[in-house]
């Protein structure tokens, strides 16, 4: 976009970005047992891009990503594939979910399991193709 | 097993990063672990001797009916040697042969895929596991013949295998199926342990010629031959290995792997002999002109592959010479091909005329060749010999003369290509440049011509490996008494003798046969306009097929890809309509009593329809394009409202977020979308909302409909019971996204992934062209 984004435009963008950031990671980690997961959370992560896209520059937004998104594409796949194999090594069929309970102090216990990988890698993947698509609109 | 394969596969994983650090030292390393599982591969023998084929299995989609079962027997052991084995040599020998070349990460991930890929072809006893190892070896030869990728004819070469070898693939993927479908199961020795007096039956005759010619196209029978000296341009490593040792054995491992069963059909005979006699002659016919090295090998490789499968159709007899030859050729073939590469590598050169006097400027280079035409000839008391001799004594007693003439002649040429490797110690010509390499070079053939030859001398060794190939071949029967390398005067020594001669007769006379080679144009590539006996090639038939296949897509995309989304849409809305229609209509569910639920409505979902069915209007109506963007969101979020309203967060969540990032999208997209005109007529749009309400109530309809199907349990119901239990999960969304049904997601965002290479791709690449 050739002319100057506005002042107030590149204001909320610094305070509600990070806000969309953590909030999509809140989606994607409440997922499993309340509204959420990793799609929409995601989707969530790649508007955050796509505001610092419009509030500043498409190289911004890239440098802020650190990584091409089509990066994020094949990474996110492979983690949620990789999470598959898990349940291999147990002699269990592919993509079952392996659980485990991590004690915490207190009365309080967390359960963790190869589905929460799946959706990290749905969530990483979501985003990457998101942006792989935004970026390559706003590329001019 | 799978150790072995998760070993490879880690590697392949490791190779683009390791190699960056160790550059060609990544070599050893991988010659190591080569090394590694060939050692296991061995110790497994006695085993098998003792206890018979061992079995290893995962569930791997046990809801599909296909597993990871990895099956070792006589057959698949010998073959894991051979790749396991020659794969240790080969990665010495490319430290020495492409040095530190700059692309050497993308060749080891290539060759160390195919080593992955080429293990669990041989060891799957799950025809879908078989499968994806088999396609897998295709794309790996396909990245390693097209290594240079600057020379067209690189390009070119490797297409042409891919598109042949995976042409056949889908003929076996097809033969495989119908196979599975038939007898019930997807375990390879399920299937080969069906009942044999069905094998006449029609689909049993359909899965039969359509593994035919998938085997056939992998070990370039003919008349797909041809792709087999085109990949040639691959770097030598990868010829000795794929193109002569392993991969172009796929296609026979396969016929030998499914003989216990089909070897009863009546084809089995006729058409495996005459494929391979005729692919053995035609091998051998063209292989004497050559003048490049390695086509004058390829071309021999050909024969012998011709030859094996000749052999394989003889049946029970010729089991004991098929598995003898299949190890001979593997060892004394490979060798053949890596000293090819040593000498291209020491002088700089590949025409088999321009090579002269080795034996005085490279003793060493001159002394391994020496050895390697010793075992490739068959001259005793080499593995060669002792293969030839059961062969010829097989054909003798059980085979029509015209199939022995047919064998006699395919080895001749063979041998003739053995005999003509002694031309460069001898021959006149320039004295060569010697450019001395590493020791790998020379000690990796050296170490396969050396196994040949200890394999004759130390037949004790090789006699329970034959058997046990045989075994599997035969489907049990163990035929093989002891082997010996003197078989005492027969009517096999005396063609033994015979065919050494005539090769050396013919590799004496050779510039003769290469002259009149040059004047068929037999020994160059196919060109633009063949000329001489090049008219009658069979890759004229590939390229008119290609050419065939290019009119046809244009002619399609012609009519279905026509560029108007427009038209596309309506298409697609239309097809849908009338196919959903249809079968409603052939299940009977038209003629339901559909009992209306009356659900209380109140203000809000009035106050929502209301506002979905206006913006659905002002969309359509909008004279100007912000005005129908504006109102498609408050469309969107108005739907998005309803479905929270009615219990579907998670929906409503996604809607919302989809809406969101398509406006994004379209603000992106704004300046670059033309002037917002009214382009269709009246007529047109009248047409369009036509199909548009028509679409409107089939769904609302089918939407009614669920209403009236009372299903004994509801999929909603175990869904809501199983997600905590079973999947620890309270969102019974995400449980099936992530849990019940993640192969779909995995599916699903595959899609998507490469659904956002393909806009990358538009909208990088799609530009450049229309400027031009």
């Amino acid at each position: 976009m050739s002319t100057l984004p506005s002042l107030i435009l590149r204001t909320a963008v610094r305070w509600i970005a990070p806000l969309l950031l953590l909030f999509s990671l809140f989606l994607l980690l409440r997922g499993h047992n309340e509204p959420g997961g990793g799609f929409s959370g995601g989707l969530i992560a790649a508007t955050g891009f796509a505001l610092f896209t419009f509030g500043y520059s498409l190289e911004t937004a890239r440098r802020l990503l650190r990584v091409p998104p089509s990066t994020l594409v094949a990474v996110g796949i492979g983690v949620a594939f990789a999470s598959g194999l898990v349940s291999l090594v147990r002699g269990e069929p592919l993509l079952t979910g392996v659980w485990f309970t991590l004690p915490l102090p207190g009365e309080t216990s967390l359960e963790l399991g190869t589905p929460l990988l799946f959706d990290v890698g749905v969530y990483l993947t979501v985003i990457g193709a998101a942006l792989t698509m935004l970026f390559a609109f706003a590329e001019e | 097993m799978l150790v072995s394969l998760a070993a490879l596969t880690l590697l392949t994983i490791a190779a683009p990063l390791a190699v960056s650090r160790l550059r060609q030292r990544f070599g050893y390393v991988a010659a190591l672990v080569s090394l590694a599982l060939f050692g296991w591969f061995a110790a497994q023998f006695p085993t098998l001797l003792r206890d018979g084929p061992t079995v290893e299995t995962i569930a791997w989609l046990p809801s599909l009916g296909s597993s990871l079962t990895l099956r070792l027997d006589g057959l698949s052991g010998l073959f894991a040697l051979l790749i396991t084995g020659i794969g240790a040599l080969v990665a010495l020998y490319t430290v020495g042969y492409l040095e530190d070349h700059p692309r050497l990460a993308r060749f080891w991930t290539a060759l160390l895929l195919f080593e992955l890929a080429m293990l669990g072809l041989v060891l799957a006893d799950d025809i879908l596991v078989l499968f994806v190892f088999w396609e897998l070896t295709g794309v790996a030869s396909f990245f390693l013949i097209g290594f240079s990728p600057e020379r067209p004819r690189a390009r070119a070469s490797a297409q042409q295998a891919l598109v042949v070898t995976g042409a056949g693939g889908l003929a076996l993927l097809a033969g495989l199926l119908l196979w599975a479908r038939e007898v019930g199961s997807f375990r390879l020795s399920d299937l080969l342990a069906a009942d044999h007096l069905l094998v006449d039956s029609p689909v049993l005759t359909a899965v039969f010629v359509l593994l035919l010619v998938g085997a056939a196209t992998k070990s370039a029978q003919f008349p797909f031959h041809f792709w087999l000296p085109n990949a040639m341009e691959a770097p030598t490593p990868v010829s000795a290995y794929l193109h002569s040792a392993t991969m172009v054995k796929a296609g026979v491992y396969l016929l030998a792997r499914v003989s216990p069963f089909f070897a009863a059909h009546s084809w089995w005979e006729p058409a495996l002999v005459l494929l391979g006699a005729v692919t053995a002659l035609v091998g051998a016919f063209l292989a004497v002109p050559q003048r490049d090295l390695k086509r004058l090998l390829a071309y021999s490789t050909v024969s012998a592959l011709g030859t094996l499968v000749l052999l394989l159709g003889l049946g029970v007899d010729a089991s004991k010479p098929f598995a003898l030859f299949l190890l001979a050729h593997a060892l004394y073939k490979g060798a053949a091909f890596l000293l090819a590469g040593a000498i291209e590598h020491t002088t700089g050169e590949r025409a088999l005329d321009r090579i002269g006097q080795l034996g005085k400027h490279a003793p060493s280079l001159a002394v391994s060749t020496l050895l390697v035409v010793l075992a490739a000839a068959g001259l005793p008391p080499t593995l060669g010999f002792v293969a030839k001799e059961a062969m010829l004594e097989t054909a003798s007693e059980h085979a029509a003369p015209l199939v022995t003439g047919a064998l006699v002649l395919g080895l001749i040429g063979q041998t003739t290509v053995a005999w003509l490797l002694v031309r460069p110690l001898v021959q006149r010509a320039p004295a060569p440049h010697v450019h001395h390499g590493h020791w790998g070079l020379l000690a990796s053939p050296v170490v396969l011509a050396t196994a040949a030859l200890a394999g004759g001398l130390a037949l004790s060794l090789v006699t329970p490996i034959v058997s046990l190939v045989t075994e599997a071949v035969t489907g049990g029967l163990k035929t093989v008494s002891a082997l010996a390398l003197w078989h005492g005067f027969n009517v096999a020594l005396a063609l033994s003798a015979v065919i050494l001669l005539a090769a050396a007769l013919l590799a004496f006379g050779w510039r003769r046969w290469a002259q009149l080679g040059d004047r068929l144009a037999l020994t160059e590539p196919l060109g633009e306009r063949p000329t001489g006996l090049g008219r009658f090639a069979c890759e004229r038939g590939y390229r008119a097929g290609l050419d065939a296949l290019a009119w046809f897509a244009n002619a399609q995309t012609r009519i279905l890809q026509n560029g108007y989304l427009r038209v596309y849409i309506t298409v697609i809305i239309a097809t849908t309509v009338v196919l959903v229609a249809a079968s409603a209509a052939a299940a009977g569910l038209l003629s339901l009593e559909t009992q209306i639920v009356r659900t209380p409505i109140d203000l809000l979902d009035t106050v929502l329809v209301i506002t979905i069915v206006a913006s659905s209007l002002v969309a359509v109506r909008a004279s100007e394009r912000l005005a129908a963007l504006a109102a498609l969101g408050i469309l969107g979020f108005s739907l998005a409202l309803l479905y929270a309203r009615y219990g579907a967060p998670d929906l409503a969540i996604t809607q919302v977020l989809v809406d969101t990032l398509t406006v994004v999208l379209l603000v992106f997209a704004f300046y670059r979308l033309p002037r917002y005109a009214r382009l269709s007529s009246t007529a047109t749009r009248l047409r369009d909302a036509g199909i548009a309400l028509v679409f409107g109530l089939m769904m609302s309809g089918f939407t009614l409909l669920v209403f009236a199907i009372e299903p004994a349990t509801r999929i909603s119901t175990f869904f809501n019971e199983a997600a905590y239990p079973a999947a620890h999960g309270r969102n019974v969304v995400n449980t099936i996204l992530v849990d019940f049904r993640a192969l779909d997601t995995l599916g699903e965002i595959t899609v998507l992934g490469l659904a956002a290479i393909g806009v990358l791709t538009l909208l990088r690449y799609g530009r450049g062209e229309r400027t031009s």
